[in-house]
């Protein structure tokens, strides 16, 4: 596929190194020529200096040719402007990051649709929506949805006391007869496995399980003894994330406190956040820690902008007694070393927008492409087509791709949980979580089968 | 200061006053009053004041240029406070002509009027020709929303100046938040409000049995809550409950913030204009005030009557002292002390922000409180982030930091104007409440300047400083103040 990716910041330079190294021919382009220099040296690109919002250098970068514009500069306005010029040199799909609530949020005026653009993403948006759902599943350091939330793949830190450490798998299986949760990825060390009968879970590891959000109540107190409420929250930063966090806080938990360092910022939370006590200092400061009254904090979440004072900040937070923390991290080099010192949460905005634009690109009838934090892996929400070779026949006759695991089955709104005699038909909708070596066949497993292949 | 564009405004609103004289000019041509003495000048004194109105404003207006890009907040302090000391002085020459009093008390009596204080210096009305006690009804009305405000409402010139202005003379000062985008349309609603409530005022009061004249100048101190009245008895001459239930509603409705009208009228947001809290505020504390004081009534028969009577006295003293208007039924003079405390005290309350009312405004008191509940967190969390909220809507600091010196400027301006009056011989209770009625543009205190007295005893000297009082407490202290200022004369 075709693909021009305007701005090389974070997210663009990433999704290009994604994209590129997956196939595709991708064309970047950035204002900054130190930006597209670096690009330029690092991957498989065409990299291109100028400005987004000019026709004349969209076209020198291949507009005319490509089949997906991302339009993931750091202004809103210019991401609009790009799709609509996308939209008249006939870009099939057209994709644009937007930050501003009033254009993308659920009562804005804009209609996206309107001027041509397939998919807003808004990765603070999406990362404030995860917070929120790892916020209210105790012990639950990641949460994604699917089936319309009805499915929930949630990734829990295993702890000494929990239930499940040193269990077999199978053990637990039959544990739980009702077969309501299927642990699908066993984190161990930073490597990723896909569990089978006879491991056993440690403590320590990290397990990423596939429940319904019905019977997510009764699986908890199997996974994690600690099942209290978040009632106490301190965020340090108040951007974007921040500020729509503790918005949404407000209404939610008992006690929310932002700290900022930057007195005007700090002005403007504490104007537009009526629930909220804003402190204004350095959340590395032990002083304001206590001011924060960090001891009694169930949650302490840093989210501004700088990787290493989040790092800090939470390390502070930690040793402060701050009972679960998560941090926020734009490079992703760092995402698999934090979650190793021991913080909850780690949060990449890059990863939630990837998996967004991933959906475009897969092959097949794919609902949503969703790449998890601590691993490459990728769960895929797909609809089983007619004549796909997955129909028909029991699973246990089937070869289903190694490295990959069929996690569950969603028919006329009921999540099933597939043994080896299950059988798929046309229109179910299959949950498939996989490694990175296994994306490849689990899309040809599942597209339509060709005579000629 | 650019004085000549200051002049030239000035010279403008002068021809609308000589307009507005016209309308009492029409009352002496058209109503006789045989039998008083003092009716043989009264057509001459209004052509008069017109005459010399539209003289010394066409003259400044020629005289001097306006230019409109050097209008700023101190031009339009200065405008505002010399049109009102020029308005009175010539507002008082029909009062000097027809001989119904001297100049000092002339000037007071119009001053009062001007900024709807209602004190007067008359111990009788009844030889008092009715076009001029209809010209002294009608001086407060105009000062009730403010004679800038009415220029601004009719005048095309002052434009972009206007809103300068509008700002130094409207109640509620830097509480004041402007939503239409032009302040020209802005004044021209709340006139258009404040004429329609008047009409409605007429009618009902005509319906209760008043005199269609005493209607409409009851109803021109009622709407301004001003206070003058038309008998010597003020409104206990029409013992009618139907009237001085009206009256009491009327009162009440002046006392409430007029961009709530707007919002109800224009933008029909009812359920919404009424979440405010400081209008919520003012109706508790008016129910709450009223209840308090109709037990302490029935209870040491202060009042005579049923308890309808005495409920209403209690609601009527009530109302008319926290809206600032100051008319009376009963002497609350004569009331047990603590009810005069009460009363007194709500002299330093006043109306809400943006009404027609004086004093201090309610929307002050809270932020003060807001303030001060600000201040004890802050003892709790040094470094916290701490904004005040008048209901979603934060504050800015500034404003906080304003109110907070009005407050403490006003208690200053008191201990000051007491100490004074005291110093002329007054004695202490009727000095400080005198000085409190007249900062507060209430009206009557307590003692010599009580509810069935008058500021006739007052000393000459001290009518000055009660003028100055007056006119500080309508313009809400900085406007004035600013002028005594010398940097604000620096060009």
């Amino acid at each position: 596929m075709n693909i021009l990716i305007v701005g090389a910041g974070v997210v663009g330079s990433n999704l290009a190194q994604d994209l590129s190294s997956a196939g595709h021919q991708v064309s970047i382009v950035d204002s900054d020529a130190q930006v597209i220099r670096r690009v330029a040296d690092r991957m498989d690109a065409l990299a291109i200096v100028g400005g987004g919002g000019s026709p004349s250098v969209l076209r020198r970068a291949g507009i005319e040719d490509a089949e997906m514009v991302i339009a993931v500069t750091s202004v809103d306005e210019v991401n609009l402007v790009i799709c609509m010029l996308a939209q008249q040199f006939g870009v099939r799909h057209k994709i644009a990051r937007i930050r501003n609530e009033e254009y993308s949020g659920p009562n804005c005026t804009l209609d996206p649709a309107a001027i041509g653009i397939d998919s807003v993403i808004s990765p603070e948006g999406v990362i404030v929506e995860e917070l929120l759902n790892v916020l209210e599943i105790p012990g639950s350091s990641e949460v994604a949805t699917f089936a319309d939330g009805k499915v929930l793949l949630v990734t829990f830190v295993v702890n000494a006391d929990a239930p499940l450490a040193g269990r077999r798998l199978m053990d637990l299986r039959e544990a739980s007869s009702m077969a309501a949760f299927l642990v699908v990825a066993l984190i161990r060390d930073e490597r990723t496995i896909i569990p089978k009968g006879d491991d056993t879970i440690e403590a320590g590891d990290h397990i990423s399980v596939m429940v319904h959000s019905d019977t997510l109540p009764l699986v908890l107190p199997i996974i994690s003894r600690r099942v209290d409420p978040v009632r106490r929250v301190i965020i340090s930063g108040a951007g974007i994330i921040g500020l729509r966090l503790a918005r949404e806080l407000e209404q939610r938990v008992e006690r929310v406190v932002l700290v900022e360092r930057d007195p005007q910022i700090a002005e403007d939370a504490a104007r537009a956040l009526p629930g909220t006590l804003v402190l204004n200092g350095e959340a590395t400061d032990p002083e304001i820690l206590r001011e924060a009254d960090a001891e009694h904090c169930d949650f302490f979440m840093a989210l501004s902008r700088d990787d290493e004072y989040n790092l800090l900040s939470s390390l502070m937070a930690r040793r402060n007694k701050a009972s679960r923390v998560a941090c926020l991290s734009t490079s992703p080099t760092y995402v698999p070393v934090l979650a190793s010192i021991g913080l909850d949460v780690v949060v990449n905005p890059r990863l939630v927008t990837v998996g967004e634009i991933l959906r475009y690109v897969r092959h097949g009838p794919v609902h949503t492409v969703t790449r998890l934090k601590e691993s490459d892996a990728e769960v895929l929400e797909m609809e089983v087509v007619p004549k796909s070779r997955a129909i028909s026949r029991p699973l246990k006759e089937l070869e289903f791709p190694a490295g990959a695991i069929l996690s569950s089955v969603m028919r006329d709104g009921e999540m099933h949980i597939p043994g080896g005699d299950f059988e798929l038909f046309a229109g179910d909708v299959v949950i498939v979580f996989a490694l990175p070596e296994a994306i490849p066949k689990i899309e040809k497993f599942f597209s339509r089968r060709r005579l000629l292949l | 200061m650019h004085i000549p564009s200051v002049l030239n405004i000035l010279g403008n609103l002068l021809l609308v006053l000589g307009g507005t004289m016209l309308l009492p000019l029409g009352v002496a041509l058209g109503l006789d009053d045989a039998g008083k003495a003092l009716e043989q000048y009264e057509v001459l004194a209004f052509f008069i004041a017109i005459a010399t109105a539209v003289v010394l404003g066409g003259t400044l207006r020629t005289l001097f240029e306006l230019q409109l890009d050097r209008v700023g907040n101190r031009e339009g302090a200065a405008t505002v406070t010399f049109t009102w000391l020029s308005f009175s002085l010539i507002g008082c020459l029909p009062y000097v002509i027809t001989g119904a009093c001297g100049f000092t008390d002339a000037y007071y009596e119009t001053i009062s009027g001007f900024t709807t204080t209602g004190a007067s210096i008359f111990t009788r009305l009844d030889h008092l020709p009715r076009a001029l006690m209809f010209w002294r009804c009608q001086t407060q009305w105009m000062g009730g929303m403010g004679i800038v405000v009415l220029s601004v409402a009719i005048l095309p010139l002052l434009g972009m100046g206007g809103y300068r202005m509008f700002k130094a003379e409207v109640p509620g000062g830097a509480t004041f938040q402007r939503d239409a985008p032009r302040i020209r349309d802005t004044a021209k609603v709340l006139w258009a409000l404040y004429i329609g409530m008047s009409a409605v005022e007429v009618g009902l009061l005509m319906l209760g049995g008043m005199a269609a004249y005493d209607a409409v100048c009851h109803t021109f101190t009622t709407m301004s809550t001003g206070g003058y009245s038309t008998s010597v008895q003020s409104m206990a001459g029409w013992p009618s409950p139907f009237i001085q239930w009206t009256v009491i509603a009327f009162m009440f409705l002046a006392g409430i913030n007029f961009g709530i009208y707007q919002q109800i009228v224009l933008s029909r947001q009812l359920r919404k204009a009424l979440q405010d809290g400081e209008l919520k505020l003012y109706a508790i504390m008016a129910a709450g005030l009223t209840a308090i004081v109709f037990s302490i009534v029935r209870q040491a028969g202060a009042v005579d009557g049923g308890a309808e009577a005495q409920l209403r006295a209690s609601a009527f003293q009530v109302v008319s002292i926290s809206t600032t208007t100051g008319y009376g039924t009963e002497d609350f003079d004569q009331w047990p002390d603590v009810l005069r405390l009460i009363m007194v005290s709500l002299m330093f309350v006043g109306g809400m922000a943006g009404s027609t009312a004086g004093g201090m405004k309610l929307q002050r008191w809270i932020i003060f409180f807001k303030a001060t509940v600000v201040e004890l967190r802050r003892t709790i969390n040094p470094r916290g982030v701490l904004v005040i909220r008048i209901g979603d809507r934060p504050l800015d600091r500034e404003v906080v930091s304003n109110v907070m010196g009005f407050l403490a400027m006003f208690m200053f301006l008191w201990f000051v104007s007491s100490f004074l009056l005291t110093l002329m011989g007054m004695d202490l209770v009727s000095a400080a409440s005198a000085a409190v009625s007249n900062l507060g543009n209430i009206g009557p205190g307590l003692g010599t300047v009580g509810p069935a007295r008058n500021y006739a005893e007052v000393p000459a000297a001290g009518k000055w400083i009660l003028v100055v009082c007056q006119l500080l407490g309508r313009l809400e202290l900085y406007s004035v103040m600013v002028l005594l200022y010398p940097r604000t004369w620096r060009r």
